[in-house]
């Protein structure tokens, strides 16, 4: 099979990356990614065993199964339609200014919404970028500047790479926060207490009830305030279906 | 000789349509000669997913998935109606619809009693699964919507080699098809199809208390199965086939016996039945 692969490579190229997109790690979901011509033609899990075949994957035997990983990523829907993200008709992959907006001179803000846009270079949309930032600094102050960066950003890895722009304003003098969604943050934080027993706070207090305890010594878990289809903590992979999920407190 | 077959276990599949959105990325804006043209960006549903809810509240409520696809059957209607070799059986056993002798034939579409032909306005044929055939040739083990499926409910494999795995499930007998009644020898089959359930909830009506270990008897005239409801007063019998009348008996010692007549149009929950002292 791997010797296959490597033949198809031949007429294209193949990337390998990471497609996972509010995650404990940024490279999480890997996927191979097919291109010819230029173009996506493909994106697929990555396959673990076609390159490394001594690979000793975790196994788990309880009530009477044996339960073991797939030997590749268990790609979500969205990853894997990713590619009508990149190619979408209502995506702008270059910059655009509106036509008969001058920063230097006439602004025409009463044109907003209906004047069209025309094709600039990334050099001039970078100068008007940065005479703007100075312009409303001199005039307003920074806190002019609404800047949304809500969510985990300032991880850059986790809910988007806008801790970016958001260092770069501070470090200009500040901003003001749009801040549009309460963020959800159990998923990461309670998700990897689970998986890995400990705190990863810093305290490194070794807990007892993770995963693989859950999934060797259970017959029934119940959920407090989820909904049923919920799987914040992935226990439904591991446990299989010998386990009885009980849900209280339906959320929706 | 190869003779490519699916399993598909549904009591693995979650609906997550990983299949459907993996057959999208393939074939949407790409084209496989001489297998298939480029699937529309809208309306074709190469693989799609019919999701059946079953039961009703407070009676636990569940989702019965079943993805459909083209059955790629060994005497398929498609094949038969198609005078002039539009559509054909590859030697592996894969059913194609050349995508260029098949122009304009809209007529094919309702060959197929699975309805898992889409018409292409755009280019104006007949399309459906192949099995990924493109893939297959180039070495592939599975086709795209196997290899995405996160549970493993889809399985392909060669149904003459004795040791594939959808032969070994095939060979138990617990796989069923779709719709046996087409008699197409179909390729695709069935774990755990959706069936209908008669169930209810017993309550003792003079201490409003859930009545445990009641005998309920469920038969259709010629067999009788008796099963005991649970702490929670709950009974179910699933597995039933639709559109058949039933008797179920409730009886308990001290209390007075209660027959219904339910008719398994859908999944029936007969809601609390109280029972009353003699």
């Amino acid at each position: 099979m791997a010797k296959k692969v490597r033949q198809e490579k031949d007429d294209g190229k193949t990337i390998i990356k990471g497609l996972g997109f509010c995650s404990i790690a940024a490279d999480s979901n890997t996927v191979q990614i097919e291109i010819k011509d230029g173009k996506i033609v493909r994106i697929r899990p990555l396959h673990y065993d076609w390159k490394y075949k001594n690979l000793k994957p975790w196994k788990i035997e309880a009530r009477g199964k044996t339960f073991q990983p797939q030997m590749k990523p268990l790609i979500p829907p969205y990853s894997l339609g990713y590619k009508n993200r990149v190619f979408p008709p209502n995506r702008v992959p270059y910059p655009m200014k509106r036509v008969d907006w001058d920063p230097q001179g006439e602004r025409n803000p009463q044109n907003r919404g209906t004047s069209k846009y025309v094709r600039i270079s990334w050099e001039e949309a970078l100068d008007i970028i940065v005479s703007e930032i100075k312009r409303i600094k001199q005039q307003y102050g920074m806190e002019a500047i609404l800047s949304q960066s809500d969510g985990h950003g300032e991880t850059m890895a986790i809910n988007a790479a806008h801790g970016c722009h958001r260092k770069l304003l501070r470090l200009l003098g500040g901003y003001t926060l749009q801040t549009r969604n309460t963020d959800s943050w159990e998923g990461w934080y309670w998700g990897a207490k689970h998986v890995w027993g400990c705190e990863n706070l810093g305290q490194m207090v070794p807990v007892t009830n993770v995963i693989s305890d859950v999934s060797k010594n259970t017959d029934a878990i119940f959920f407090l305030g989820l909904r049923p289809g919920d799987d914040s903590l992935g226990l439904r992979r591991p446990v299989g279906q010998s386990v009885m999920l009980l849900v209280y407190g339906n959320r929706d | 000789m190869t003779r490519y077959g699916m399993v598909i276990d549904i009591t693995r599949c979650n609906g997550c349509y990983n299949c459907f959105i993996a057959c999208r990325d393939e074939y949407c804006g790409n084209d496989y000669p001489p297998y298939s043209a480029a699937q529309p960006d809208k309306g074709s549903f190469w693989i799609k997913i019919i999701e059946k809810e079953r039961g009703k509240y407070p009676h636990p409520v569940g989702v019965a998935y079943t993805p459909i696809l083209c059955q790629h059957c060994d005497e398929a209607n498609c094949v038969k109606a198609a005078k002039n070799g539009e559509i054909y059986r590859r030697e592996d056993g894969i059913v194609i619809i050349d995508p260029e002798k098949s122009k304009g034939k809209k007529e094919l579409m309702s060959a197929c009693p699975y309805r898992v032909i889409y018409w292409n306005d755009e280019k104006n044929i007949p399309q459906k699964c192949t099995f990924c055939a493109h893939l297959l040739d180039a070495g592939w083990k599975e086709p795209r919507c196997v290899e995405a499926c996160p549970t493993a409910a889809l399985k392909f494999g060669d149904l003459d080699d004795p040791n594939s795995e959808v032969a070994k499930l095939v060979a138990t007998g617990k796989v069923e098809i779709l719709h046996p009644e087409y008699n197409m020898k179909e390729k695709v089959s069935y774990i755990g199809l959706p069936k209908r359930f008669i169930a209810g909830t017993v309550v003792f009506g003079d201490t409003d208390e859930c009545a445990d270990k009641v005998t309920v008897t469920i038969g259709d005239g010629q067999e009788k199965k008796t099963l005991k409801t649970n702490n929670y007063g709950d009974f179910e019998l699933d597995g039933l086939p639709s559109n058949k009348e039933y008797t179920v008996r409730i009886s308990y010692t001290g209390y007075k016996p209660q027959t219904f007549k339910v008719f398994t149009r859908d999944d029936v929950y007969m809601g609390d039945i109280f029972l009353t002292r003699k």
